[in-house]
């Protein structure tokens, strides 16, 4: 007989692609944070007095505070004063593309991410009429580039770094931001709020439909830094974006800390899509390195029939923490939520959502798929609220999860509260595994254990993939089957 | 040369012996039956020879054309043309049939080197055999075998031979749990399948299905053995008098 | 210590009678300790998101217990004795290895104020199945060890009205036990802790059925520690009024190859209050569980709450889980149904609440408490 071993688990380790280093001159703050390190954020930005306020305020909430302990995760302390709170490339910042650094431009064609406006995003055939997308890319602590501006501009579309947004719209920015996501929200938010470097800022105005995908490229490259972005998307009525979202790092043996907010705003009728992949580096097998993946994230429906949809695939970090969620405060608005999150080696995920209906016929749709290889640990945690005004809303959750291998562990915990008897809530989780039986199928018909397992996972996840970009869908599938390397075997 | 070849083959499993020494000869253009009653080693065969883990040959050879398969993975053994119709084929949701069969299609032409099937190629085929084996054309939209009635999961079993076009098919119990009409197709499938060039092998404890697929040779096991082995006639013998008069024997 | 209020009565053992605070076996030191360690539980905190625990602990501090009903049986082949029986001392053994006196401040301070303790123990015997009747005082501190000894089998009929008690039971090797708790309306605080434990191809039915109390709270855990093992747990509410129903339900798979069901619907009304949170965790060396937990909530007005958690907590690969868990009204296509039949609409809403309900209160008497008999 063969002696190969072709048990599921031992059939997942590539290497992580995404993890080289840019060699780079980098301006650094030194480690620590007080006020004036703060300060001198909000002076390297040039930023007016009032958000130099809110983000002190923002400080001293955050000291007031401390980490929250409920998560399903395990790490060593943090300390919050051996980060450097900003690192962005030296020189001045750039004007047009050709001002920026060629070792930098070179990292992006790396990670396939195009600059240039006449490209398209890597492993899109250039023959296909697929629609063009828009790139913000941050680098570290500050947005390098942008492109697309001037045809987004054209159609009235706003696609710029917040601090761009900040010099250029104050007036959206100070109306909305913190409005979603309140600074003292949680520690990881309040610890944002202080410090946040760079993001995207969006606004599609009124009965705009955004012309292409927007995609902001995250990279955190020093070492010894945190990445602190802040991303706020504004879609006013009628209007429709898509936007995307994608994020690496370079290999390194500590863990790196990624505390980031996103803010969504859907006025009447309007609708935001917001995708993300996030392949931020996991650690190697014995669990050493990785990002700290802590994210805020949430989208309010404010507007009647205001529809917003996050989409996420989680292949990276050592740790997620991360709960995209939705307020449904307009009548007859909409929330989604499709998650696909695979754990492998000592990965710990704890992620899910929230669907908080507050308006009339709101209705939400949890889909979520978690798959644990090795000795990782996968979590789904949410909460569906029905206030007492939510006359006839409705929620449908499906939440099952995949094992891999003996060792590792899923679990979920569903919170659901109810306070209105015509809302309905309908929960569902199931856990299978890849059992020798669908395998030993493949195989029989001419598929090697790691094929048949990648397409056996692909399967699980269908419907999270289904709702992805095209092109997202495409990298995401690979995405699994790099991550999965080694897990089966 | 045969195209199956089992010498004095033993298998055990947990183990326990299960086959007891088995010879068996498949030449090309043959059609051959395995009858015996339950718990004779018939499925413990088949399982064998497309390479369960757990199926562990202790002595004796499988030869398919030049190749031993015991030196072989379950995929390589595919890849070389050997196919099994399972007795109680898995479902794997989300994986629709369509990706299945393309990927098993390419994994066997890029094994054997040659070029893969056209999209436009395999759809069509796909599409034709859907036809002949009466499936819903949605059918390969669905995962495989997700939610399928007995019957569907049958002729998928039959449509993926067809489509694979092995050179040896097992065909384990295939005719179980099918109506008259289903059992009909799953001949026509049998038959369309069956040339000069390839073999079938059935497993079945019933004489049923061998009235509308021929066999060229019967042989009874009993108790992990072939104790006995003849024409198609042998079929109709045990048909009226059960397998007791074998066991005296 | 910041840690909590610790109230102050909760370091002594006011309560316990003299006689029963001389047995060793109730080992109330460490229960002591307990309770100086972790403090009385605190509300919000995670088992206690929903529900106020001070009731309870105040319930104990008040004091002041009616004297104990003593429970009773049908057949002689069970055996009750007080704790303070000398010939209760086989108890030791098992006491308090199941309850976890040392790891729950509620389950190790109603050791500390104890007014009644009973241990029963069934020896397999031919017949009828023995019942064993349990009727506690509104107003009662209470303790049971119950031991199902292999092969035997008991059936439990417990009826509660408020008052505190924990029951600890064991079922050994191929015994069955059936547990049959009635719960009727109390003005007291009402808590219930009860664990069960079961050893290779043990069977256990638990069913429910709750009316509405001003605060009551069902602490239900189910270890399985075997093989072959079957736990079958149901239950029913219908609350109205103000009332406050909180259940806890866990059950352990602690070892491979066994299968558990949970299935609890309730129909919550007026002002009411319904707590549920199920939990199944399957340890690393439970393989081949199956264990399926249900949920259904239908809420019949505007005011009425629902909390829902159905969790997993899954450490093992090869096992067959699932949860669902629901809140909502009845289905309109099902009411539109009846009235099609000429059925008028309150009676076709009662017909269908019935249906819910006795879906999970197969007993008669469960079904008449719940008043959805047929």
């Amino acid at each position: 007989m063969p002696t190969t071993d072709s048990s599921p688990e031992s059939l997942v380790q590539r290497e992580y692609e995404a993890g080289f280093v840019t060699d780079i001159v980098s301006k650094n703050l030194p480690p620590g944070l007080t006020e004036d390190v703060v300060r001198q954020i909000s002076a390297i930005k040039e930023e007016p007095e009032w958000l130099t306020e809110w983000r002190l305020d923002a400080l001293r909430r955050w000291t007031q505070m401390s980490e929250p302990k409920w998560a399903h995760v395990k790490f060593p302390p943090i300390d919050y004063q051996a980060i450097s709170y900003f690192s962005a490339p030296k020189g001045d910042s750039p004007k047009s593309l050709d001002e920026v650094d060629p070792e930098l431009l070179r990292t992006y064609e790396k990670l396939g991410i195009p600059l240039h406006e006449q490209k398209l995003l890597a492993g899109v055939k250039e023959e296909s009429e697929q629609p063009q997308v828009a790139v913000d890319a941050i680098f570290d602590s500050v947005s390098i580039a942008t492109t697309f501006k001037e045809t987004l501009k054209d159609h009235g579309v706003v696609f710029c770094s917040f601090s761009e947004a900040v010099q250029n719209h104050p007036e959206i920015v100070k109306k909305y931001i913190g409005s979603v996501v309140p600074k003292s929200d949680n520690f990881y938010a309040a610890l944002n709020s202080a410090v946040f470097s760079d993001g995207s800022f969006v606004y599609v105005p009124e009965g705009v439909r955004c012309p292409m995908e927007l995609l902001s490229y995250f990279r955190i490259n020093s070492a010894n830094t945190g990445q602190f972005e802040r991303t706020l998307i504004i879609a006013d009525k009628g209007s429709y974006v898509s936007y995307l979202e994608g994020c690496t790092a370079p290999m390194r043996d500590e863990n790196q800390l990624h505390a980031a907010v996103v803010e969504l705003v859907a006025l009447d009728d309007a609708q935001i899509k917001y995708s993300t992949v996030q392949n931020w580096y996991p650690g190697d097998v014995e669990g050493n390195g990785g990002i700290y993946n802590f994210v805020t994230k949430r989208g309010a429906c404010r507007g009647d029939r205001s529809h917003i949809s996050w989409t996420q695939v989680e292949t990276g970090s050592a740790i997620t923490w991360k709960y995209p969620s939705v307020i449904l405060r307009g009548n007859e608005s909409k929330g989604e939520f499709y998650s696909v999150a695979l754990t492998n080696n000592l990965q710990q995920a704890d992620t899910g959502t929230k669907m908080t209906h507050i308006g009339r016929n709101t209705t939400s749709t949890i889909v979520s798929k978690g798959i644990s290889a090795g000795g990782s640990s996968n979590v789904y945690r949410g909460l569906v609220r029905m206030n007492p005004g939510a006359k006839g809303a409705r929620n449908h959750t499906q939440c099952d999860s995949l094992l891999i291998g003996s060792e590792c562990a899923a679990h979920t915990f569903p919170y659901i509260e109810s306070r209105r008897s015509d809302a309905i809530v309908e929960h569902e989780a199931t856990t299978t595994k890849v059992s020798e039986d669908q395998l030993f199928l493949c195989r029989q018909r001419g598929i090697d254990p790691e094929k048949a397992v990648s397409m056996i996972v692909n399967g699980f996840c269908r419907e999270v993939f289904r709702e992805l970009p095209m092109e997202f869908a495409v990298e995401a599938s690979k995405l699994l089957e790099v991550s999965l390397e080694g897990a089966v075997g | 040369m045969s195209l199956l070849e089992i010498s004095d083959l033993v298998v055990s499993v947990a183990d326990t012996e299960i086959l007891r020494g088995i010879d068996l000869t498949v030449n090309a253009g043959e059609i051959h039956a395995i009858m015996g009653p339950n718990g004779s080693g018939k499925s413990t065969l088949t399982s064998a020879l497309a390479g369960r883990e757990e199926y562990v040959v202790d002595s004796g050879s499988m030869r398919l054309g030049e190749a031993d398969l015991a030196s072989l993975e379950p995929e390589e053994r595919s890849q070389r043309g050997l196919f099994l119709a399972f007795q109680y084929p898995v479902e794997i949701p989300g994986v629709t049939n369509i990706e299945f069969l393309k990927t098993a299609l390419d994994s066997h032409h890029q094994a054997r080197g040659c070029e893969e099937l056209s999209a436009v190629d395999f759809m069509r085929r796909l599409r034709e055999l859907t036809k002949q084996l009466e499936l819903d054309p949605n059918f390969l939209k669905r995962g495989v075998n997700e939610a399928f009635s007995g019957g569907e999961k049958k002729r998928n079993e039959i449509l993926q031979m067809l489509c694979l076009n092995p050179r040896v098919a097992l065909l384990d119990e295939t005719d179980s749990g099918l109506d008259i009409d289903a059992l009909q197709v799953v001949a026509q499938g049998i038959n369309a399948f069956h040339r000069p060039t390839n073999a079938v092998v059935l497993v079945t404890h019933y004489q049923r299905l061998l009235n509308y697929v021929t066999p060229d040779y019967v042989h009874v096991m009993l108790d992990g053995r072939i104790v006995k082995s003849g024409d198609a006639s042998l079929a109709l013998d045990l048909e009226e008098r059960g397998y007791s008069w074998l066991e005296q024997a | 210590m910041v840690r909590t209020h610790v109230r102050s009565a909760m370091s002594s053992q006011r309560q316990i009678s003299r006689e029963l605070s001389t047995l060793p076996w109730l080992d109330l030191e460490s229960a002591q300790q307990t309770v100086q360690e972790f403090g009385a539980p605190r509300f919000r905190s995670e088992p206690w998101k929903y529900t106020n625990p001070n009731p309870f602990v105040d319930f104990l501090n008040a004091g002041e217990f009616e004297s104990p009903r003593p429970p009773s049986a049908s057949h002689e082949s069970v055996e009750i004795l007080a704790f303070s029986d000398p010939a209760a001392t086989w108890a030791a053994k098992s006491f308090g290895t199941i309850a976890g006196n040392n790891s729950s401040t509620l389950t190790a301070f109603n050791l500390l104020n104890l007014s009644s303790g009973f241990v029963v123990q069934a020896q397999p015997a031919g017949g009828e199945v023995p019942v064993l009747t349990i009727e506690s005082a509104p107003n009662s501190c209470e303790r049971f060890l119950v031991v199902v000894r292999a092969g035997a089998q008991l059936e439990i009929v417990e009826k509660t009205a408020g008052g505190n008690r924990v029951i600890e039971c064991l079922i050994e090797q191929g015994a069955t036990l059936v547990h049959k708790r009635l719960q009727q309306p109390a003005t007291l605080a009402d808590y219930s802790h009860v664990v069960t434990r079961l050893n290779d191809n043990a069977t256990y039915r638990f069913s429910q059925s709750s009316t509405g109390s001003s605060l009551r709270r069902n602490e239900i855990v189910v270890e399985i520690q075997g093989q072959g093992v079957n736990a079958n747990l149901e239950g029913g509410w219908r609350l109205h009024d103000q009332t406050h129903l909180d259940s806890q339900v866990t059950v352990n798979h602690l070892t491979p190859g066994s299968e558990s069901r949970l299935k609890f619907h309730g129909v919550v009304g007026g002002k009411s209050r319904a707590v549920f949170n199920g939990r199944i965790h399957i340890a690393r060396d439970a393989q081949g569980t199956n264990a399926h937990l249900d949920n259904k909530n239908i809420l019949t007005s505007n005011e009425a709450e629902v909390y829902a958690k159905p969790e997993l907590e899954i450490y093992a690969d090869d096992v067959k889980c699932s949860h669902g868990a629901t809140s909502g009204q009845l289905d309109g296509n099902q009411i539109f149904y009846l009235l099609t039949r000429g059925i008028e609409r309150t009676h076709a809403r009662n017909l269908l609440l019935g249906g819910f309900l006795r879906e999970v209160v197969s007993d008669e008497s469960g079904a008449r408490l719940l008043g959805v008999a047929n």
